[in-house]
């Protein structure tokens, strides 16, 4: 389950995800985070099953939490295999395959967005957490 | 050595022993068998790229209303087509917007509509004579209904093209895609080894009324294109095609964010084989075709370049750049352009598509030049204001509210104590921290990543960065970030409005 985790400037200095880690003895992946001078937003992935104790200690601690619905989702018929989306995705979800086709594994998104817009024939979408 | 004529390869192309095969197949056969070997084997070799062709339109004739009407305007789903020649034949191009929906809407889409067959709305308007005494109308047609609708591309199949990075610190979108920040990535476009005239590189076969493939139907090249610059390399055709016999799978309309619309389009060049130098030729490979890599941050017709690299690079998937290894990709498309090459190739096989020589050649000396300017190009530094106040970092709020109140000056640039520029603070920033009673240092309260400009980039590009970022004044800065004067947006707009009087 990936959660979208938005921390607010009164809060971006503690070391909450390394609290929750301990605290939880849950193993957090960090997919993917971006902070700047008034907030910082980090999408982590965790277990299936201890999702909801790490949601509940996130939020203890004033961390909004979103659960990150869908992955981004293609229309397959409708791509060209131009390869627009390939450089501006942060963790290649996008690839060329061997035969210069396209490819997008949808277990490795992250959901930036940053495809959506790349995408000349707009075939790339995500449903809405 | 092997020579043969045109009038040879269409006899075997008529009895079914023409041997064809892909540039791409032709680069590994040469490589096996050596040049001379090719030559004799084979008869044609078919190219082909897809890609985002800005330079795509269509000529239609709607005919004759009753009564007549001589349009003077006219849309086609809300996007305006060119109507200036005989009455009812206009031009929709690609790239021209709707009026409506803008840049999610436009010419492209109007072409790929009317191919879907769909419906779309014509709309004309016209002042009335006494031969076309009309002067508006409004219809629904399709593809079917126009007398014609002639494809006329005036600059198609670039030889090869720019690769694109983006050297600033904020993502940009352009003609070349989305351009990540910091030389995020790396964006090209071409085909490569299967580019058409990278093939034929001295223009030896392929002319003016060479026999193409376009859009998935036959089509001819009319002349060389538009910017047409073989001297550098970048050679380019116009052609032309009948949009009612091409086929969705090889043209498709596009949005380039934050840019426009364009058409994707599938182009393929069948090269004869008519001796040992065309076998060379086409047996380039994507090691032997470079271009130049550019920061596309600079918004100005000559771009600072960071490297030059070849397309076995570009496509191997990372090029190195400032000592990193940076991703790649693609806008065009060499999957299709692939399908392009050996669409093209079943074609010839199956005694479909009989090849021409070229009826005059094409240039191959010319470069194309830049636009005259005959207005002088007005600078920053023509226009800024000189006496910019600023304020050392380590002050207060309330030292930088006086400075404001005694300068009447909306922003005050931050600088360190050798005078370059770490900061900005507004008025409104100011106000906000002493309602916040915030008051003692500026650090806190101060933008760090403030938008400047040169003392030499042109006023246009000062302009585009005030609206781009919605904000009001730009600091300039010379080489050394040492703030020599600003620029607002209400003195731009007093330059613009003396401008336009003149």
């Amino acid at each position: 389950m990936k959660l979208l985790c938005r921390f607010s400037p009164e809060i971006i200095r503690q070391p909450i995800l390394a609290d929750t880690i301990i605290d939880t003895g849950v193993k957090i992946d960090i997919e993917r985070a971006t902070v700047d001078a008034s907030s910082g937003e980090i999408v982590i992935n965790v277990p299936e099953e201890r999702c909801r104790s790490v949601v509940d200690y996130l939020r203890k601690k004033g961390v909004d939490v979103t659960r990150l619905g869908e992955a981004i989702a293609k229309d397959e018929e409708r791509c060209i295999h131009c390869g627009a989306c390939v450089s501006v995705c942060p963790v290649d979800a996008h690839r060329y395959e061997h035969d210069w086709s396209v490819r997008l594994d949808r277990s490795a998104c992250v959901q930036c967005r940053a495809c959506i817009t790349a995408c000349p024939v707009s075939v790339l979408k995500l449903s809405s957490p | 050595m092997v020579e043969r004529t045109i009038e040879e390869i269409n006899e075997k192309i008529r009895d079914g022993s023409v041997n064809v095969i892909t540039a791409e197949e032709m680069t590994s056969l040469v490589q096996e068998l050596g040049v001379e070997e090719a030559a004799r084997q084979v008869d044609v070799v078919t190219t082909g790229t897809f890609g985002a062709m800005c330079s795509t339109g269509v000529f239609l004739n709607f005919g004759h209303s009753d009564p007549p009407i001589k349009m003077q305007r006219v849309w086609l789903n809300d996007v305006e087509a060119y109507t200036g020649i005989a009455a009812v034949d206009a031009y929709i191009g690609a790239t021209q917007l709707s009026e409506a929906r803008g840049m999610e809407y436009g010419g492209s889409y109007v072409i790929e509509d009317l191919l879907a067959g769909k419906e779309v709305t014509l709309k004309a308007t016209a002042y009335g004579t006494d031969c076309y005494p009309r002067k508006q109308i409004e219809t629904q047609i399709t593809l079917d209904d126009v007398n014609t609708a002639t494809m006329v591309n005036p600059r198609n199949a670039y030889q090869k093209y720019n690769a694109a990075s983006n050297g600033s610190g904020k993502a940009i979108y352009t003609y070349m895609g989305t351009l990540l920040p910091n030389c995020g990535n790396v964006a090209y476009s071409g085909a490569g080894v299967l580019s058409p005239l990278s093939n034929d590189p001295e223009y030896r076969t392929i002319g003016v009324g060479t026999r193409i493939f376009l859009g998935g139907a036959q089509g001819y090249v009319i002349s060389e294109g538009t910017q047409h610059s073989p001297a550098g390399g970048f050679g380019t055709l116009s052609v032309t095609g009948d949009l009612k016999k091409m086929s969705r799978e090889f043209l498709r309309a596009a949005t380039f964010h934050k840019y426009g619309t364009t058409m994707y389009l599938g182009l393929g060049i069948p090269i004869p084989i008519l001796n040992d130098d065309m076998a060379r030729f086409t047996a380039v490979s994507d090691a032997d075709i470079t271009t130049e890599i550019y920061d596309y941050s600079v918004p100005r017709r000559s771009k600072p370049a960071f490297r030059e690299v070849s397309y076995a690079e570009l496509k191997s998937g990372y090029v190195e750049l400032n000592g990193k290894d940076v991703k790649t990709s693609s806008l065009s498309s060499f999957y299709n352009a692939r399908k392009v090459a050996f669409e093209l190739k079943s074609w010839i096989k199956d005694g479909r598509f009989f090849l021409t020589a070229p009826a005059e050649r094409l240039s191959r000396d010319k470069a194309a030049r830049p636009m005259k300017q005959t207005l002088g190009l007005p600078l920053v530094k023509d226009v800024m204001n000189r006496n910019v106040a600023t304020i050392r970092t380590g002050f207060s709020v309330d030292e930088a509210a006086k400075q404001i109140i005694k300068d009447k000056f909306n922003h005050l640039p931050v600088v360190d104590n050798g005078g370059c520029l770490v900061g900005i603070v507004t008025a409104w920033d100011v106000s906000k921290a002493v309602a916040l009673s915030k008051r003692d240092r500026l650090d806190p309260i101060m933008t760090r990543n403030v938008i400047t400009v040169g003392p030499d980039d042109p006023v246009d590009v000062a302009a585009r960065l005030l609206e781009k970022h919605n904000i009001s004044a730009l600091p300039v800065i010379d080489r050394e970030k040492k703030v020599i004067g600003i620029v607002t947006g209400e003195g731009l707009s007093k330059l613009l409005a003396r401008g336009s009087s003149q």
